[in-house]
């Protein structure tokens, strides 16, 4: 049944992706298609990828047992939630203070919140390290 | 204690306000639009090398690469660092050449420049194993096939490297200058792409040909300068001596991004102003080749509109325009 | 014997051996490669001697090859893309509690593939250097059709999947500027996307926070409260697994020095081509991805034999081999040193030194790199849910130091879900990883091509390499398929 969405959803994309590259603005010296061919048999070449994979797990039979990842999910989403959270704050409030939140965030989260003095020290020791590293010995500037 | 503090701090402020002193206070970035080892590259790491040798600049300068589309990518770079006045970027003829073309919407008014250093010049080269001795006996094969002598060079189609062939073929009374086959190459491969004998002939800059004329590889047939250069390059013909009525300036300059602010400006122009009159640098300008020609801030803006013009003139005459 | 007398200047050897230091730390850490390692540190070598610059350089350059493999080893996190390869049998061999093991064979065989490289490099550097110059754009499209598809087709019963995978790395590559025409793709109006997605940021994503994903799941079923590992064994290998790597070092360290020479072919291409074959010409295939010894040999001779064969086109050409060639390239120009066959004649002190610091510092590599594999090992002692999490920082940081820009974050967690998404479907990574690093120039290529011939496609039939190689790309895609149905034949008779 996984393999049915999977091919199904490949096959749509090539197709999308295919029209879009179709969109592609022209060359504006040179072969006007120039840039366009590639994405195009790209786009074709997943469509046909998606269609024979579909071929394929429609006459593969075999029941598959669909794990139950309902729980896991949650945890996985909020994980990603404080990935994007980051992105957000690192320019705005500095690489130091949004590390520091962001790493201890996950380690309470994972590790629990009753070892707090140990995540925010690894937090600290972490933050205040790469900041030291990429500053003073890379030259690197961070925000 | 509290006073003192409070002193030393209206003190700081004072001086900083007055002097601009602490500007640059941090890391410098400075951008090569192309790869390592190219033009853009060559001059913007010279550049540093010597403001950092003559103590003209102190903080640490940090150049970075940033390849593609011609210059534009670093161009569409600078759009994002508006304002930044640790941001610094080298540009020539193709920050013209891309717009003109429409390859990118940004213009060098989308920047801000500081100064203009030198003149470069453009080479025509072949392999030493190559049937042709001379530039004219290029164009002569062109005149009678247009499809039978391959180009290449570095810049993509419609920018450097294929105008000033073009320019020079236009010159010499190639017909169906658009039939030319010219092939972009990534930086480091057109050299053995030259060699492996996969294009005829290289279009490319003088200080590229140099390098690789020392290691034995190639002839080079002409340059685009107004007169010969000095060096080992000193016997290799202009275009005009091969009875081409034609010349490719190869300016390149500093820029800033975007309304850079003003103090920021005055500090480039001076501290480039005082680098052009130094020993170190005359000795690199030797060494590759350049042509001093130091245009400072608002000079450099007029020039470029000037050029820009002319640009657009040679580009509608190739068909190669895309603008209004 | 001239050379060796240079390195061996205090001076010269003290910054050949820091060099190899900070190359092997620089590697380690994700998104930090031996190219961006050597920019990095290019301000540092300005104020030396043109040759001590260029031997700390290459320093760097192997110190951060041997570096880079270590997360592949013990975390599945690949520092760069030539190092993707070591994480197919280096990772299950530390799951297997091998990563000692996996360790010492991954040093021993980086140390063999650059010794006999080097060898190769002083006996044949000039009439090898004129290969390189055969390859044309037709013959770079088909050793990129070579490896792509004998990439993609390396799963076996799995190639539809395999080529679904290169076809989204390749999607990955076409975003950004054309380089032949300047028509920006796929960049949605967004500036930054223009100079096209780093390849690094899609390994960092696809591997490093995919498998933090992946590990998630594990952690919340409770299967992985305790560290991977708690004791620690000697890091060196048994007789038996000697026996088993040797062969395969010997076979993957000519194709990886002749891949090295080729202007931009790379490291990637070099580990995972010596990986498929063999996984190919192995007796018991099937051990391959579990944890099979000769797995992590193979790639990681290889990968080291790529970086020194980069070297060579560089200083006898002028044509550099891969980035970090590049850049050593732009650092000899800036001391105003004409690469080429005469930098031998008329600089023997840089030519023969480089040569000669080649074999010290790889020596030097490997000697520091396995009490230095004994520590690294510790990592695996901390348990999970802190360990985890601070890998999921360390891929931000990583990432955010290629190109200084948050857009790349974004990206990152695009591919941290794409890469989680994959191990679900079992879709296979490398063929994605390989077509975002190469796509570029595979699309390129056929285009230079192309422009070369004015259209006509029968230039990739004209010379000797590139048919062989087409010939070899469709024997590898036909292969796989063939030799399962006459499996099932086998079986059903």
């Amino acid at each position: 049944m996984k393999d049915r969405y999977l091919s199904a959803a490949v096959l749509g994309f090539g197709i999308i992706y295919t029209i879009a590259a179709w969109n592609l603005p022209r060359a504006p010296v040179g072969n006007p298609l120039g840039p366009v061919y590639f994405p195009l048999v790209l786009g074709l070449f997943i469509a046909l990828i998606g269609f024979l994979m579909l071929l394929q797990s429609l006459k593969a039979h075999h029941e598959e047992h669909a794990a139950k990842s309902g729980r896991y999910a949650i945890r996985i989403l909020t994980v990603l939630a404080f990935c994007v959270a980051y992105a957000l704050m690192f320019n705005r409030i500095g690489f130091l203070f949004s590390s520091f939140v962001f790493l201890s965030a996950l380690l309470i989260l994972l590790n629990g919140f009753k070892k707090w003095l140990m995540n925010f020290s690894i937090s600290i020791l972490y933050t205040v390290g790469i900041w030291y590293l990429f500053e003073k010995v890379f030259l690197i500037n961070l925000p | 204690m509290k006073e003192k503090v409070l002193t030393v701090i209206t003190l700081v402020t004072f001086i900083t306000a007055i002097f601009g002193a602490a500007y640059p206070d941090k890391p410098l970035n400075f951008i090569a639009p192309g790869g390592p080892g190219g033009g853009w590259d060559t001059t913007i790491r010279v550049v540093a090398q010597t403001l950092k040798e003559t103590n003209l600049v102190t903080q640490p300068i940090v150049v970075t690469n940033m390849p593609g589309g011609g210059g534009g990518v670093g161009l569409a770079h600078m759009q994002t660092k508006k304002a930044d006045p640790y941001t610094i970027i080298v540009f020539s003829p193709p920050l013209l050449l891309i717009n003109l073309t429409g390859q990118t919407q940004y213009s060098f008014r989308d920047l801000t420049p500081l100064a203009m250093l030198i003149h470069d010049y453009g080479a025509f080269a072949v392999s030493k194993k190559s049937k042709f001795n001379s530039i004219s006996e290029v164009m002569e094969a062109l005149k009678k096939d247009p499809k039978s002598v391959k180009v290449g060079g570095i810049s993509a189609f419609g920018s450097m490297d294929h105008i000033q062939f073009l320019i020079a073929a236009k010159a010499a009374g190639v017909q169906n200058l658009k039939d030319i086959t010219y092939v972009s190459f990534q930086e480091g491969e057109h050299l053995a792409a030259l060699l492996g004998g996969h294009i005829d002939v290289l279009s490319t800059g003088l200080a590229e040909a140099t390098t690789a004329l020392q290691a034995g590889a190639i002839k080079i047939l002409a340059i685009t300068a107004p007169q010969r250069v000095s060096g080992i390059l000193a016997n290799v013909p202009t275009l005009k001596e091969e009875g081409i009525d034609a010349e490719f300036v190869n300016w390149r300059g500093l820029f800033g991004p975007p309304e850079m602010p003003d103090y920021a400006v005055e500090y480039w122009i001076n501290a480039l102003s005082k680098m052009v009159q130094t020993a170190e640098w005359e000795k690199v300008v030797a060494k590759y080749n350049w042509t001093k020609a130091f245009m400072p801030g608002k000079d450099f803006l007029n020039y470029l509109e000037k050029v820009n013009e002319e640009y657009k003139v040679v580009l509608k005459e190739l068909g190669l325009y895309k603008g209004e | 014997m001239y050379g060796f007398k240079v390195v061996f200047i205090p001076s010269n050897f003290l910054w050949l051996t820091l060099g190899c230091f900070l190359g092997t730390v620089i590697g380690m850490l994700p998104g930090l490669g031996p190219a961006t390692g050597i920019a990095l540190l290019l301000p540092l070598t300005f104020v030396m001697k043109p040759e001590t610059a260029l031997i700390t350089m290459c320093a760097i350059f192997y110190g951060a090859m041997f570096g880079g493999s270590r997360s592949s080893i013990l975390l599945n996190i690949p520092g760069d893309g030539s190092a993707v390869a070591s994480c197919f049998d280096g990772y299950p061999m530390t799951l297997k509690g091998e990563a000692e093991v996996a360790l010492a064979i991954s040093a021993i065989a980086s140390f063999i593939g650059g010794l006999i490289s080097s060898i190769a490099f002083v006996l044949l550097a000039l009439p090898l250097a004129k290969i390189a110059l055969m390859f044309g754009p037709p013959e770079y499209f088909a050793l990129m059709v070579l490896a792509l598809t004998a990439t993609a087709s390396m799963s076996e019963g799995k190639v539809l999947k395999g080529l679904l995978s290169m076809a989204l790395g390749l999607m990955v590559s076409m975003v950004g500027l054309d380089p032949q025409s300047g028509v920006s793709r796929f960049t949605f109006g967004n500036l930054e996307l223009q100079g096209g997605i780093d390849f690094v940021v899609v390994i960092i994503g696809i591997y490093g926070l995919g498998e933090v994903f992946k590990n998630l799941e594990k952690i919340g079923r409770g299967e992985m409260l305790q560290p991977i590992k708690k004791k620690f064994g000697k890091i060196w290998i048994t007789k038996e697994q000697w026996k088993r790597s040797l062969v395969p070092m010997l076979r993957a360290t000519p194709i990886g020095f002749l891949i090295g020479i080729l202007p931009g072919a790379g490291g990637t291409i070099a580990a995972l081509m010596s990986y498929n074959v063999e996984k190919r010409l192995s007796k018991e295939p099937e051990r391959f991805g579990k944890g099979a010894i000769e797995g992590l040999a193979a790639p990681e001779a290889a990968n080291n034999a790529c970086s020194i064969g980069a070297i060579l086109p560089t200083l006898t050409l002028g044509i550099p081999g891969s980035g970090t060639a590049a850049i050593m390239l732009g650092a000899l120009m800036i001391y105003g040193l004409q690469p080429g066959p005469l930098l031998f004649e008329f600089y023997p002190e840089i030519g023969w030194g480089v040569v000669a610091s080649l074999f010290v510092g790889n020596f030097i590599a490997a000697v520091m790199n396995l009490p230095l594999a004994g520590l690294l090992v510790r990592i695996l002692a901390i348990p999970p849910k802190i360990l985890y999490p601070l890998i999921t920082a360390l891929c931000f940081i990583g990432v955010y130091a290629i190109n200084l820009s948050v857009v790349d974050f974004y990206l990152l967690i695009l591919f941290g879900l794409l890469g989680y998404a994959m191990r679900k479907f079992e879709i296979p990574t490398a063929p994605m990883i390989l077509a975002s690093v190469v796509g570029r120039k595979f699309e390129q290529s056929f285009r230079q091509s192309l422009m070369i011939s004015g259209g006509d496609f029968s230039i990739f039939f004209k010379s000797a390499i590139s048919v062989t190689l087409l010939i070899l790309a469709v024997l590898s895609l036909v292969y796989p398929t063939v030799s399962a149905a006459l499996k099932k034949k086998r079986h059903a008779v």
